[in-house]
């Protein structure tokens, strides 16, 4: 099986099916990549077709000095930062607001609904440090990856991954009280339990 | 080993919070280098506060992990019309046809300072017309000034003339020429001619009676 360099050679020199092959062996995580930040599958397939036919265009750009996926996902990013800037902003009723009255209604919606406020959190993160953060945890790429996309230093790549964390962290700390972190553990998915107990062994 | 973890204890000591916090997240995410990456796990052994940092940045980041709501379609004629849609949309295309970021900001920047130079060529020829425009037109106000003080001269005769013509002529000096003084000045001066004429008697009578 050719590597993605030599097939990105291949197409350089009009060889078509170098490029249906990195079609189909990259339309997966991007479209996955693209689906975190713009959470609706027709536009992310919109953006993956976008990023495809910029990078077929850009080709003789890539030098190959990071790998085609960083650089790709690098395309695919700044498509879907560009396309959620052209969206227009949410707009919410204000009779559709509910306002608390129960002092314990929030840590209960905290309990129940976590995954929920943890995506709401993380969207409200700063554009650098969401990325960061999404592509760190949920896309498991390594931080020189990571500062490849984001077009940054490694050490930037790495700041903006921890501020997230921690940001996100006194969020859910503000939010939750003293509550001790041991009682997240219940609301993980088995996948995350699973994570959970590996890490502390 | 014992003197590495005094090391680290000691650095804690003096390092800020925020900075530990860094180190533990680091810790967590394997980028430390395998010798202090090993030196910091013993430190957790001894130190609760530590340990507790520690599970609590890596239950965090579970949280997050196990978060993901993100469902890729497993229908794989979703992805064969993706790639049918992307490889018709570059059917036409040659690849790699693009001009490099560089090419069109030196092209941009190229245009840019030709535009400003013609810009800063056309200003300074509107400066220099405006400048010779000006200096014409001050030229040509200074000589008219100057003939009409000319013709001014010639029209009116001088003042010793004036003055001699009137002493021949016996009559009265004309007042344009040597000016006329005000009513209150004029009986200004008959009164300190009148007061300067009288005597001593009169004048401390006179004082008396602007006194009263």
């Amino acid at each position: 099986m050719k590597s993605d360099l030599e097939l990105v050679e291949d197409v350089k020199n009009g060889d078509r099916k170098a490029f249906s092959e990195l079609v189909i062996r990259h339309q997966r995580p991007l479209l996955r990549l693209t689906m975190r930040f713009l959470k609706d599958q027709m536009l992310a397939e919109d953006v993956v077709q976008e990023s495809f036919i910029k990078a077929y265009e850009k080709l003789n750009l890539f030098e190959g000095r990071s790998s085609f996926k960083s650089w790709l996902f690098q395309i695919a990013v700044n498509t879907a930062k560009n396309r959620l800037r052209s969206m227009p902003l949410e707009q919410v009723n204000i009779d559709d607001v509910h306002l608390g009255v129960d002092p314990g209604a929030e840590s209960q919606m905290v309990r129940g609904d976590i995954s929920k406020l943890l995506h709401k959190e993380v969207d409200l993160l700063p554009e650098r440090q969401r990325i960061a953060l999404t592509l760190r945890i949920f896309e498991d790429l390594s931080f020189k990856e990571i500062a490849e996309i984001m077009g940054c230093p490694y050490d930037t790549a790495k700041a903006n991954y921890r501020h997230g964390l921690m940001r996100l962290k006194e969020r859910l700390e503000a939010l939750q009280g003293d509550t001790d972190w041991n009682d997240f553990e219940t609301f993980l998915p088995v996948e995350g339990r699973r994570m959970a107990t590996e890490a502390d062994q | 080993m014992k003197k590495n973890d005094e090391a680290i204890v000691n650095a804690r000591a003096k390092a800020p919070a925020k900075v530990l916090e860094d180190v533990w997240v680091d810790f967590v995410e394997n980028e430390l280098d395998a010798t202090f990456q090993e030196d910091l796990s013993l430190l957790l052994v001894n130190s609760q506060a530590d340990k507790q940092q520690v599970e609590t940045i890596t239950k965090l980041r579970d949280l997050i992990k196990g978060s993901d709501d993100v469902c890729l379609p497993e229908d794989g004629r979703i992805y064969e019309a993706l790639h049918d849609r992307i490889m018709a949309a570059t059917a036409n295309m040659e690849p790699g046809t693009a001009v490099r970021e560089e090419d069109v900001n030196t092209v941009r920047f190229m245009s840019r300072f030709t535009r400003k130079r013609a810009a800063v060529g056309a200003s300074s020829l509107m400066g220099i017309a405006v400048a010779l425009f000006a200096w014409f037109g001050a030229n040509q106000q200074i000589q008219q000034m100057s003939t009409q003080v000319a013709a001014v001269q010639l029209e009116q005769p001088n003042e010793a003339a004036i003055l001699a013509e009137s002493a021949a002529s016996g009559d009265s000096i004309n007042d344009e020429v040597l000016g006329v003084a005000g009513e209150d000045e004029f009986f200004a001066d008959a009164a300190s001619q009148k007061i300067a004429a009288l005597s001593d008697q009169d004048y401390a009578a006179f004082v008396a009676d602007l006194r009263n």
